[in-house]
């Protein structure tokens, strides 16, 4: 379970072992440049990203405020575009899509697991858990099984029926991965997904997580805390906007 | 007190912080004040605004009745007001008037005015004097003295004598006599509507009879005297005169009334349904308010808790709140006032004559009052539930700085929704009235396509009885006038009738049909009653149906002959032709005797205030010679021009005749169509107004929720929502609430649109197109209001909303 950042593949890699990684590759991303221009002023938060991730892997990003961590991410779930580069997802360049065409993806491929849980006050657990699903062609009762599914997965199932503002900190937190889950997405992308919760609560989170993982889901994870970076495979160090290191390639 | 002032100057402050939105509620606020306060002025100077009398408390109406027929009250004959004044010791005094048309020669040609026969103590019951001279004595009330005086008003010394201060004793020539001017009446009295000239009441005694009512009669009460007490006297004054006359008075009774309600008759229904209406569209601007209000308080939580927390009480908090709704309802009413005043004089310039005496809109301290009210029930209403809200405020949830508080929001949420709900299911209501208004109006216009329009011109002639006494004087004088107007170049056709189709007088009498001897004249049915020329069915493009027109042997000496509208052959013949039928009509002298039906028209509906009766009867004037007489002509001679030529051919036979009101048949339908057009378009007014401000509640609550749920709708986003499923969120959730509020207005609208039953013409209280258009157009103006909202819903950068670096 390897990855690589840039460059791509050597050139003396054999043309099997091409197709093998190929075929592993979930995402790639290629010189990838953002530039938010504000006031006549350029900020460059990301500079020439080379990041491929495998499917199974768990990568985490790390790094200070301000270093680019969380554009990386908004990239990666296809919530904004790069401003230069090459974005492959699952074998398609999706560095240019549509609107329309990106909401589709986001909402079959990736699962999003945010640091202040944005669950919807006014829905009750389930019906949060079933809001992507509500996206899709999918019958009610396939709904409901996918929403009964990921609540057991993350032990809520009790509490389908509770409001989120009846739940404590962790408890909205393992919502808000079943409803990342309840897509059957390829990839999970966590954003500080313990940065709302008390250690305990957010040990029992990551601890979530590694089961996710070792169930052979994909993780990208954003965290500038150290001690959840090591239950990734894999970390990226960013700083201004660059891959300045790489640990567990 | 210091306190209060404090309370107002955070109010001022705050306001002046949010300028935009200040700006629109007190908007809001105006026009629902406004036009409260324009309507009521209107109800208030029609219906309950004392008259112009001495003494308004102790001033009623006598008027008789007779209840087995259920007709509407009626007025006096001469010897029973005279009874009233002698034996009706509860009135100190009682006086009478008619109104009479007035063709006057003062210093140019003869014109047309209006004048009141008045008896002579009418001035001194209603507490009026003259500025100048005397009024009338006893004496004149004698036959032939009554020929001599007449008072006039202060316009017309004015204007036309120049305020001459000798104008006492000056000659005046009125209908066809030279009369004297005995006074001048002060400038605002123009008793009973916009007269100009008062002449005094003489009966001669050969022609009296108890059953001819035409004098309407006022009584002042004495001193300590009840109405109840003058209600009683007068019954049994009445009884006793039925019992002495039972051929004349028989089932007939007398009652006082009150002034007011006795001028404005079933105005009055219209007005208060009027009033109603405004009610609703300032509960629609108090929910649209408190809605904007509410969203406000939200975004005030952090202030407003942040007072709690500094030790303010719940109380406290409630009145500042309650103080900066009652500052922005007391700036509303102040821009409604004027808009009121403003509004009053854009609809009075509506009105085709001179306003009556009696009615004065003066927005007063009455009216005053009433805007006062209702400025601090809005101030109340729309500023208690976000006050109390706020009131009720979790500080801890508030002063934190997170996204626990979809609990609290809830119920505010709920709250916002009911207000639009309610505004949705109000202002339908008021659509559904207007619709059904427009829908009537546009059935009452189209009586005008069963008459001929085009090309045609009407104008009337009065004959003064003085100088037109006979039958013969004013059969010789038409003969003559209409032989020379059918002469004139351009002119196609030319014929009279004493009542145009589409009018708004009534002139009814009760019909008996031979065939039917058991017809009893009390319980007859009744018919309009026009007399004619021959060639007026052609000429305003009525059908002949059946036998033939009037033609120059129905003169005054050959056979009684008239000829009855299709209604009227169908109700006292139901199964066989009319033609040959001999009728009469009640209260006729029996020396009249028969009339044979020679010919049945069309059906026209002759009076537009009762367009449900069409039986019509026409007889020739030749055998009924009418003295004031609509000339009917077609012709293509532009109107100016015909008018001119019509009067010069009168006044080569008679210079002291004016011609009156000469108007092409289309504004004279136009004109008689006035008040219809004027109620319908208030109420589509308000109804517009109402979905004005309903569309407004709608858009700034949907651009609230917008607002509020960026962050959820960005979320969405994240997780797949693409742009249509946004619009569709945020369209559906406006139209959930048009919905509900649709089946809540149009369920109100099915209850309370029957009171309207009696004001609509051709058109069910339960119109079910008017219901179904109604709500289209209310959820597509609901649509409308909510796609903007929802379109920047569909904008929102999900990276922003879930606050991404």
């Amino acid at each position: 379970m390897s990855a690589t950042l840039a460059p791509p593949a050597s050139k003396a890699a054999s043309t099997s072992d091409r197709a093998s990684a190929e075929s592993q590759r979930l995402l790639r991303l290629a010189d990838v440049h953002k530039v938010f221009t504000t006031e006549e002023v350029e900020t460059h938060a990301l500079s020439g990203i080379h990041l491929e991730i495998k499917r199974g892997e768990f990568v985490s990003i790390a790094g200070p405020s301000g270093c680019g961590k969380s554009t990386l991410l908004s990239i990666l779930g296809l919530l904004d575009a790069p401003t230069t580069g090459e974005y492959w997802l699952n074998d398609r360049a999706v560095q240019s899509l549509t609107f329309s065409e990106r909401a589709h993806i986001r909402n079959r491929q990736i699962g999003f697991i945010f640091q202040s849980f944005n669950l919807i006050g006014d829905l009750t657990v389930a019906d949060n858990v079933e809001l992507p699903l509500t996206y899709r062609d999918l019958s009610p009762g396939e709904r409901k099984r996918r929403v009964t599914e990921s609540l057991e997965r993350v032990g809520m199932s009790h509490r389908s029926r509770h409001l989120p503002s009846q739940l404590s900190g962790g408890q909205q937190q393992r919502v808000a991965v079943a409803r990342a889950l309840a897509g059957e997405p390829l990839i999970l992308l966590a954003d500080e997904p313990t940065g709302n919760l008390d250690s305990a609560n957010g040990e029992a989170v990551m601890g979530l997580l590694r089961d996710l993982h070792a169930q052979g889901a994909t993780l990208c994870m954003v965290t500038h805390d150290t001690r959840f970076a090591r239950y990734a495979d894999r970390t990226i160090q960013l700083f201004d906007g660059r891959v300045v290191a790489e640990e567990g390639a | 007190m210091d306190v209060l002032f404090q309370d107002l100057r955070f109010a001022l402050r705050s306001l002046a912080r949010t300028p935009g939105y200040t700006a629109v509620v007190i908007a809001v606020m105006a026009l629902g004040i406004g036009i409260n306060t324009m309507v009521f002025s209107m109800v208030y100077g029609v219906i309950y605004r004392p008259w112009p009398v001495a003494h308004p408390d102790r001033v009623f109406t006598v008027a008789q009745l007779e209840p087995k027929r259920n007709e509407d009250p009626f007025e006096l004959s001469f010897m029973n007001l005279r009874d009233v004044r002698a034996h009706v010791p509860a009135f100190e005094q009682v006086g009478g008037w008619w109104n009479v048309q007035a063709t006057v020669t003062i210093d140019r040609e003869p014109e047309q005015l209006r004048a009141a026969t008045v008896t002579y103590d009418l001035l001194p019951t209603i507490g009026w004097k003259p500025i100048l001279g005397h009024g009338f004595t006893a004496d004149d009330e004698i036959w032939g003295h009554n020929w001599i005086p007449v008072l006039i008003s202060e316009r017309i010394w004015r204007s036309r004598y120049h305020a001459d201060p000798h104008i006492v004793g000056r000659p005046l020539r009125i209908n066809g006599r030279t009369r004297t001017i005995v006074g001048v009446m002060p400038l605002k009295f123009r008793w009973p509507e916009d007269q100009d000239f008062w002449i005094p009441m003489g009966f001669n005694p050969a022609d009296e009879t108890r059953d001819s009512y035409a004098i309407r009669t006022v009584g002042r009460l004495a001193p300590g005297v009840t109405r109840a007490q003058a209600e009683a006297q007068v019954r049994t004054l009445m009884a006793g005169i039925a019992r002495d006359n039972p051929k004349t008075s028989e089932g007939v009774q007398m009652s006082v009334r009150d002034i007011n309600e006795d001028q404005v008759g079933s105005v009055a229904a219209t007005m208060l349904l009027m009033l109603g209406s405004v009610v609703f569209v300032l509960m629609i601007a108090c929910a649209n308010v408190a809605n904007l209000m509410l969203a406000r308080a939200t975004g005030r939580r952090r202030e407003i808790s942040l007072r709690l927390a500094l030790g303010a009480t719940r109380a406290r908090v409630v009145r500042l709140l309650l103080t900066e709704s009652l500052v922005v309802a007391v700036a509303g009413a102040a821009i409604g006032i004027l808009l009121a005043h403003w509004g009053n004089r854009v609809w009075t310039s509506t009105i085709p004559f001179a306003m009556p005496m009696w009615l004065d809109l003066s927005i007063d301290t009455p009216v005053l009052l009433y805007t006062v009210g209702i400025t601090a029930f809005a101030g109340i209403v729309f500023g208690l539930a976000p006050a109390l809200h706020a009131g009720d405020m979790r500080l801890g949830e508030a002063l934190r700085d997170g996204s626990a508080q979809a609990g609290s929001s809830r119920g505010r949420n709920r709250l916002r929704a009911s207000l639009v709900v309610a505004e949705i299911a109000l202002s339908l209501v008021l659509l559904v009235g207007a619709g059904l208004m427009m829908r009537s109006f546009v059935k009452r216009s189209e009586l005008s396509h069963t008459v001929r329009t085009e090309g045609v011109f009407t104008s009337r002639v009065l004959l003064p009885i003085a100088t037109y006494p006979q039958d013969a004087d004013r059969t010789n004088f038409f003969h003559a006038v209409l032989g020379q107007i059918a002469a004139l170049p351009g002119v196609r056709a030319v014929s009279m009738v004493s009542t145009l189709p589409l009018n708004r007088d009534n002139n009814t009498r009760r019909i008996l049909a031979a065939s039917d001897p058991h017809a009893d004249a009390h319980n007859a049915p009744r018919t309009n009653f026009a007399s004619c020329s021959p060639g007026y069915f052609s000429t305003i493009g009525i059908p002949l149906v059946e036998g033939r027109d009037f033609n120059a042997n129905d003169g005054p000496h050959a056979p009684r002959v008239v000829i009855v509208s299709q209604a009227t052959a169908h109700r006292l013949w139901p199964s066989g032709s009319a033609i040959g039928q001999r009728v009469k009509f009640a209260g006729q002298p029996d020396s009249v005797g028969w009339s044979t039906v020679v010919g049945v028209v069309g059906n026209v509906v002759q009076n537009v205030e009762e367009p449900g009766t069409d039986m019509n009867t026409f007889a020739p004037h030749d055998q009924e010679a009418f003295q004031f007489m609509s000339i009917v002509t077609q012709s293509s001679v532009p109107p100016a021009d015909l008018a001119a030529r019509i009067r010069r051919v009168i006044q080569s036979h008679d210079p002291d005749l004016a011609l009156i009101d000469p108007l092409t048949m289309t504004d004279f339908l136009h004109y008689n169509l006035w008040l219809h057009r004027l109620f319908t378009g208030l109420f589509a007014t308000f109804a517009i107004i109402a979905l004005l401000i309903a569309g407004i509640g709608l858009y700034g609550v949907m651009a609230y929720s917008v607002a509020q749920r960026t962050q959820e709708i960005g979320l969405r986003m994240a997780l797949g929502a693409d742009r249509s499923a946004v619009l569709r969120l945020v369209v559906g959730q406006a139209m959930r609430l048009t919905v509900i509020g649709c089946g809540i207005g149009l369920a109100s609208a099915y209850a309370l649109t029957r009171v309207m039953a009696g004001i609509l013409f051709e058109v069910s209280p339960n119109d079910p197109p008017t219901f179904i258009g109604v709500a289209l157009i209310l959820a597509l103006s609901a649509a409308l209001a909510a796609w903007l909202p929802a379109r920047r819903a569909t904008r929102v950068d999900p990276m922003v909303a879930l606050r991404y670096e």
